[in-house]
């Protein structure tokens, strides 16, 4: 009975919420000066082209997650897991080679081997080097910059600083690190079956099907956050004028901390973000093109409100902070001495 | 809520997605290399949704070991998801015009490293079969323009207009968004225009047929498009440029 309320209840906040969504643009319609409205139109279109964009890589991410949880199994993980602390980061590092995944698909597919056994450290140098060092964007920087210096800085920077700080990770708690959802997932004996031990029960199809809607809960819990990070994003987009960063281009040290801000509220794809700092390059330091290019997958608006479905938020701040701190000190060093 | 919403939310999303791939707003959106991402996600999310129709197996009954220790799906998780539904469906599809120029950088001359062309015009013709766009001139002319080679050309662009109020009368910017990932990253170009006795509003787009000279502002030289014939034109299918 107390269920049944409880269902009822929540249906209702629902439904009004709806309403209230339609009421208020139709308020704005009506009583917005033309101008205004013409912004609020602006960013509900800029709102809808991040989400947009980002919808298929996290329909991406969710299904890698659901085809995890249901066929490979935590004996698997643990027997190729190395045990060695800065191994096992490099190990991380390394599976970003193999996921054709962005900023908005690597979260789910870490929770998901964070639930089978991953090793903290291995995971967090996943979830930071997997963005720039995956296939698609390895390609795309390839297109925007050939051979060439900025090609293999990013690579090797944004490597080297996603092992760094995954190996850190190896000496924290994991109840002082994960979200108590994530533990309590973790040691359930239930999620803990494996394809071994599930397989005789069921077919592969119907295992198949059960990893889609494991996939459609993790898209949906996803979702969640990136719509605030979208919003967050589209509002930054619309309030903060271009030419405030911008003016920050010259100079060794301003030019990075210009272009790594600029990063984080742009929320770009890090599929395409070689195309956009293409833009930059005349106009900024190599070292401030270099830090977008790193920092920017790692970390920015929309990562970050999803990665509050996974880590605590000591965690997240560990997580901005220290690719913050290590892709400035390297940029500016870039500038420094190879300028 | 009910478990019957999961799979509703994520069908009305894949069906939110297939309206505008459907009606060709999704340009308004997204560059056009991306497009085929949005028709595998309409398809990946029908499929999953379809899912969740299934008979669960009896296994599954027993053990509850699909429950995954999903978080049940609270208002505030279905509201945020229907969210970009709610305002896909209430406000028309726009693609950004002039009212989202305030906070961007406008540009009439490319930061890109392009190698120039000598004849816009006839490039684009040869290179894609299509008309010339604003891109083809402001990649052209290059960050320091040798305005006398382009001087007499003829051009034949369209764009939006945006009059600034810092501007001499009869002259306004005709302007073209590039877009490389979404509309996150689009980028204002533009070319002014002078066209003496024509009437034209903010936002109003148009074709602008006329011929290049060279204009001098202060100790600044930049390309001056001349006027000979503007006509108003609905917006295009792919209201932006792509690189």
């Amino acid at each position: 009975m107390t269920s049944l309320t409880h269902t009822v209840r929540q249906r209702n906040y629902f439904m009004l919420f709806l309403l209230a969504i339609l009421a208020t643009v139709f308020l704005l319609r009506v009583y917005l000066p033309t101008l205004l409205w013409q912004r609020t139109q602006a960013f509900v279109t800029i709102f809808l082209g991040i989400f947009i964009e980002a919808v298929p890589f996290l329909v991406a991410g969710a299904l890698v997650s659901g085809l995890i949880a249901e066929f490979v199994s935590p004996d698997f993980l643990q027997r190729f897991s190395p045990r060695h602390p800065l191994s096992a980061a490099m190990a991380g590092g390394a599976l970003g080679l193999t996921f054709p995944v962005c900023e908005c698909g690597v979260v789910p597919v870490t929770r998901r081997l964070y639930r089978k056994g991953l090793p903290l450290s291995t995971g967090i140098a996943f979830l930071l080097a997997a963005p720039v060092v995956n296939p698609v964007v390895i390609a795309s920087t390839y297109a925007t910059y050939g051979w060439s210096y900025i090609f293999w800085w990013r690579m090797g920077a944004a490597f080297v600083i996603a092992v760094l700080i995954g190996t850190l990770f190896h000496w924290a708690k994991p109840d002082s690190v994960l979200r108590p959802e994530e533990q309590e997932a973790a040691h359930c004996a239930c999620c803990a079956l494996d394809a071994e031990e599930d397989a005789p029960a069921l077919s592969r199809a119907r295992r198949f099907w059960r990893a889609l809607t494991v996939a459609g809960d993790e898209f949906l819990e996803m979702t969640h956050y990136l719509v605030i990070g979208c919003l967050l994003a589209a509002a930054m987009q619309v309030i903060v004028p271009q030419s405030v960063l911008l003016a920050w281009g010259q100079g060794p040290v301003l030019s990075v901390l210009a272009l790594m801000v600029l990063a984080f509220v742009l929320s770009v794809c890090s599929t395409v973000d070689a195309f956009i700092s293409l833009a930059f390059i005349n106009t900024f330091s190599p070292g401030a093109v270099l830090a977008f290019l790193v920092f920017g997958p790692m970390v920015d608006i929309k990562s970050l409100l999803l990665f509050r479905q996974v880590f605590s938020r000591r965690t997240i701040v560990y997580l901005v902070m220290l690719p913050l701190l290590l892709t400035g000190i390297f940029a500016v060093a870039f500038n420094i001495v190879g300028g | 809520m009910s478990k019957v919403f999961r799979p509703l939310l994520l069908a009305g999303l894949a069906i939110f997605l297939y309206q505008r791939l459907a009606d060709g707003t999704i340009h308004f959106y997204i560059n056009r290399r991306f497009v085929w991402l949005i028709w595998v996600a309409v398809g990946a999310l029908l499929l999953i949704a379809l899912s969740y129709t299934l008979p669960k197996p009896d296994s599954d009954k027993e053990t509850e070991h699909a429950h995954d220790h999903a978080i049940p799906l609270s208002w505030v998780t279905a509201s945020l998801v229907a969210l970009p539904l709610l305002l896909g469906w209430s406000i028309a599809p726009q693609p950004l015009g002039m009212a989202a120029l305030v906070n961007r950088e406008m540009s009439s001359a490319p930061a890109f490293d392009f190698a120039p062309a000598a004849n816009p015009a006839q490039q684009a013709v040869e290179a894609r079969g299509e008309a010339e766009t604003i891109l083809d001139w402001v990649m052209a002319f290059g960050p320091r323009p040798d305005l006398p080679a382009f001087a007499g050309q003829p051009a034949d662009v369209t764009g939006f207009v945006y009059r600034h109020p810092d501007m001499p009368p009869d002259t306004w910017f005709i302007s073209r968004y590039l877009v490389m990932c979404c509309v996150a990253d689009a980028t204002p170009i533009s070319l002014v225009v002078y066209a003496p006795g024509v009437e034209v509003a903010d936002d109003m787009w148009v074709q602008v047929r006329g011929h290049f000279a060279a204009e001098t502002v202060g100790e600044i030289t930049t390309p001056l498009l001349i006027a000979d014939t503007v006509t108003p034109i609905d917006p295009p299918a792919q209201p932006y440029l792509y690189y």
